[in-house]
């Protein structure tokens, strides 16, 4: 990845920021910075966060067609958020800070990730679409433990948990986002220290091993930083399921060689721009402020199936 | 595979006959109005709770449970892959796209309407998922349901948009989740329908039997393939989507029965299919007696109970499974 | 000096490779021979440590690869499986420097482009350095990844059916390479080969391996015997000699 290719995503991440921030506000500063900064970092934020678990987990299960979603993390959230409302009703649930939540949220679905699919991985590392399997099926049977804990809640209850039970762009928990930003921040940490063995991770297992990774950690590892990322994206914004792929294929497509460290920032920039230019162009220009995630995850969906017949046809 | 001889399986039959005609009367007389079987003759009001309510869902249980059970085979067959069945491969999501259209653009026609339209839909994404996967020459068969649950995923995700926007998701979510606790004489004849369809199935089973053999091979054999795939799927997506219409999905059952059967009789449609009509009707009343049974006077529907059951069991069977199975 | 002690593996209570101990000495080329379903693949895994060992242990000079760290392991000992294929799109040169990893992790240093140089000229491959390796043919390929081993820089290369897919060209090719790689740097190579030929051309010693067990092993020229072949693959062979070459006739 050339320096020229990063000068000029970064220019245009620039221009759509401004273009978010400042369009339709009538250069008033005041308004800029009381409405619209919050939620430009939590789109910043939400669109590195589901690229990153996107790319992460795509090298674990060795596939490019496939997403963190179909982990079963986000039946996860929505258990433990039906469970809350649930049992402290709608208004105490409202009560309870953001911040406490979240880490909730993060601790559990991270101990899903890696009791679950560390477990998982310990048998079946080499038959990753069987662990992938077995991961749906999870997610499928908290959904049903979820679909039977909402029927039991009171029908205004209902309307809240159904409010989170979607992704919406135009609604972003602000409160998280110094939690958020924290949170990330330790991710990119990481991942500054280990991206060179994820090049080599990407050999596949064989080869992995043969150059001493430690492969089973590693995936282990590797799960938690997805969990953690998706956590925090569903935190601020609710559960996203294709947007990843799109982000991914992107990039793919514009640099067909790129290293993991440089398709990492390749793809945080490249998240981060079509949300936060999405956004500005749907809320700023055409007035549909909640249609970003729909449109987004439909695209997202449509090039799922668009990489599957192009990846089969190649072999 | 272990095989029974004739007799055996003879006995077996008739002794898992018995066990669902015995489930069936015991089901009759379950449920949140207190029923005994003198107070059906003399009281008017129990007799009609009888032949009103408890009949009419006692036998909706038992035809859902066994076309369930039968077309999640065919569906194994057709695809040629023991995971494959309408919810596992988008179509009772497909199936429910329809119902959602009919219901915002055609509100008033007859239930037939509803139902061709739904099992339209059901079709075209059987259609797209099988042209899907023939593209793909798939090496692994755990990737089929993979995909599958992704592609059903996405269709799900269009229905719930289109009900949210439309304000039908309560209709969505009766669709999505089997209950038979709305069943009602007069309400619920249409499932009859697909026991007819089920009926047919078993009856060309020697021929659909010939999918088994793939399609070169029955190509090679001059066996009308394609014909025979075309004929399977219009009654796949039409039962589902009566079944659908009328009491909602049952995710796994499909999955779960099928692969039962299968460990002990193979793939032979004409033996296995009366097998898993009758295991598919036995565990579904089972659950749907056991969620009436432990909410009382709650419920919890059908598919629930069987999902959460049949979920476990195909996760365990996942897990201990052959690595190369 | 490779030594196995006590290996034995099962997989689903069916046992795949029977209590098995042996010793090895360095410097030569180590045929693994045997029938299809033989074990010489999960004996090779094992060795690898890609599977992870149920009984006994594995010393490569005194190394146990059970308990010493995977990355010393990667140091001693490199192993090249049949079936190899890469997520990202990469090039000869890149794939040379990732087998460096051992000792750069992930920071290449001069040292390590020195030794990719190196490599590069010694298998022949200047031509092909920038090409990505979905570009190269099969024999091409070949070469290249197992020029990759050898940049790995270890005393112990492991092979697994090195020559499935290769014309005669590239496979002598290959053959040759690896019979001078032992003289000019000593290294240790075993090979699990299914072609008795190209074993009882190249290789130094025998290991047979029938139905999991050792059925012979021994110097190629004192156990490649007509009766040792034919009772290991169940033929009746002849052994012919054509100069200093000998072959064994199983048509």
């Amino acid at each position: 990845m050339s320096k020229h290719a990063l000068t000029m995503i970064i220019a245009i991440w620039i221009v759509s920021s401004l273009l978010f921030l400042l369009l339709g506000s009538g250069g008033d500063l005041d308004f800029v910075w009381r409405f619209r900064v919050n939620k430009w970092l939590a789109l910043n934020f939400v669109g590195v966060s589901v690229a990153l678990a996107t790319f992460l987990f795509q090298t674990v299960s060795q596939s490019r067609v496939l997403t963190p979603a179909i982990m079963g993390l986000d039946s996860v959230f929505l258990l433990f958020n039906v469970l809350l409302i649930g049992i402290l009703g709608g208004a105490e649930y409202a009560k309870i800070s953001g911040s406490i939540k979240f880490f909730l949220q993060v601790v559990l679905m991270m101990l899903f990730a890696v009791a679950v699919f560390g477990l998982l991985v310990r048998r079946f590392s080499m038959d990753i679409s069987r662990l992938l399997l077995i991961g749906i099926a999870l997610g499928l049977l908290i959904q049903s433990l979820v679909e039977f804990f909402a029927r039991l809640i009171t029908p205004e209850d209902f309307s809240l948990f159904q409010g989170i039970a979607f992704a919406q762009f135009n609604r972003v928990q602000t409160e998280l986002l110094g939690v958020v930003a924290g949170v990330l921040l330790f991710v990119i940490l990481m991942l500054w220290r280990i991206y060179p063995a994820i090049d080599i991770y990407r050999l596949g297992r064989n080869s992995a091993i043969n150059l001493g990774i430690p492969y089973i950690k590693m995936t282990t590892n590797l799960l938690m930083l997805v969990a953690i990322l998706v956590s925090a994206s569903t935190a601020l914004v609710g559960p996203i399921f294709f947007f990843g792929l799109l982000i991914t294929a992107i990039v793919f497509a514009l640099f067909p060689t790129a290293r993991s460290g440089s398709f990492m920032i390749m793809a945080a920039f490249i998240g981060a721009i079509s949300l936060v230019g999405g956004q500005a162009i749907f809320e700023h220009v055409l007035g549909l402020a909640s249609t970003l995630s729909v449109v987004i995850e439909f695209i997202g969906g449509l090039v799922f199936f668009m990489l599957l017949l192009k990846s089969r046809k190649s072999n | 595979m272990i095989r029974h001889t004739g007799l055996t399986q003879s006995l077996l039959l008739l002794l898992f006959v018995l066990c669902l005609m015995t489930l069936m009367l015991a089901s009759l007389f379950i449920g949140t109005y207190d029923l005994t079987l003198a107070s059906v003759f003399e009281n008017e009001q129990a007799s009609m709770v009888m032949l009103l309510s408890r009949v009419p869902r006692t036998l909706a249980v038992v035809i859902a449970g066994g076309v369930l059970g039968l077309i999640g085979g065919l569906s194994q067959v057709v695809l040629n892959n023991r995971f494959a069945e309408p919810t596992t491969i988008g179509t009772a999501q497909g199936v429910a796209i329809g119902l959602l259209g009919t219901h915002i653009l055609w509100p008033e026609s007859p239930l037939y309407v509803h139902t061709l339209v739904a099992s339209g839909f059901g079709l075209l994404s059987l259609f797209g998922f099988f042209s899907i996967i023939r593209q793909l020459k798939l090496n692994d068969p755990m990737l089929l349901p993979l995909i599958g649950l992704i592609y059903s995923a996405i269709l799900g995700a269009i229905a719930t948009f289109i009900a949210f926007e439309f304000d039908l998701m309560q209709f969505l979510m009766v669709w999505l989740n089997g209950d038979f606790s709305t069943v009602i004489s007069g309400r619920y004849e249409l499932i009859w329908g697909a026991a007819a369809i089920a009926v047919l199935v078993y009856w060309l089973a020697n021929q659909l039997n010939l999918l088994n053999l793939g399609e070169q091979t029955g190509r090679a054999l001059g066996v009308p393939f394609r014909t025979l795939v075309f004929i399977a799927m219009i009654m796949i997506a039409l039962s589902t989507s009566m079944v659908v219409a009328t009491v909602g999905m049952i995710s796994f059952l499909g999955l779960v029965v099928p692969n039962i059967v299968r460990y002990y009789l193979g793939d032979n449609l004409k033996q296995s299919l009366p097998w898993s009509a009758l295991i598919g009707a036995c565990l579904l009343l089972g659950c749907d007696m056991l969620g009436r049974y432990l909410s009382n006077p709650f419920e919890l529907p059908a598919s629930l109970v069987f999902g959460v059951l049949g979920g476990c069991f195909f996760i365990w069977v996942l897990y201990k499974g052959e690595p190369n199975v | 000096m490779i030594e196995l002690l006590n290996v034995q593996h099962s997989i689903s209570g069916n046992s795949v490779l029977e209590n098995t101990s042996l010793t090895l000495t360095g410097n030569q080329v180590i045929a693994l021979i045997g029938p299809n379903g033989a074990g010489k693949s999960t004996l090779l895994s094992l060795m690898s440590r890609l599977l992870p060992l149920q009984t006994g242990k594995i010393l490569f000079d005194g190394m146990d690869i059970s308990t010493t760290r995977s990355d010393e392991v990667a140091r001693k000992m490199a192993i090249l499986q049949q079936s190899t294929h890469f997520m990202s799109r990469l090039t000869v040169e890149d794939l040379l420097i990732f087998s460096r990893y051992p000792y750069h992790k992930g920071r290449p240093k001069t040292e390590d482009k020195t030794k990719v140089e190196d490599i590069i000229q010694y298998f022949g491959l200047e031509a092909l350095k920038h090409k990505f390796i979905d570009q190269l043919s099969g024999g091409q390929r070949q070469i290249a990844l197992v020029a990759m081993t050898f940049c790995q820089d270890t005393d112990y290369i492991l092979l697994d059916e090195p020559l499935n897919n290769l014309d005669m060209y590239h496979a002598r090719h290959l053959m040759r390479i690896l019979k001078q790689a032992i003289a000019d740097w000593g290294k240790t190579i075993v090979v699990v080969m299914h072609d008795i030929n190209y074993a009882s051309q190249y290789a130094d010693y025998i290991v047979a391996l029938q139905q999991g067990n050792v059925l012979f092993h021994g110097q190629t020229l004192e156990v490649l015997t007509e009766s040792n072949i034919g009772q290991l693959y169940n033929l009746d062979v002849s052994m012919l000699t054509l100069g200093d070459k000998r072959f064994c006739v199983h048509f």
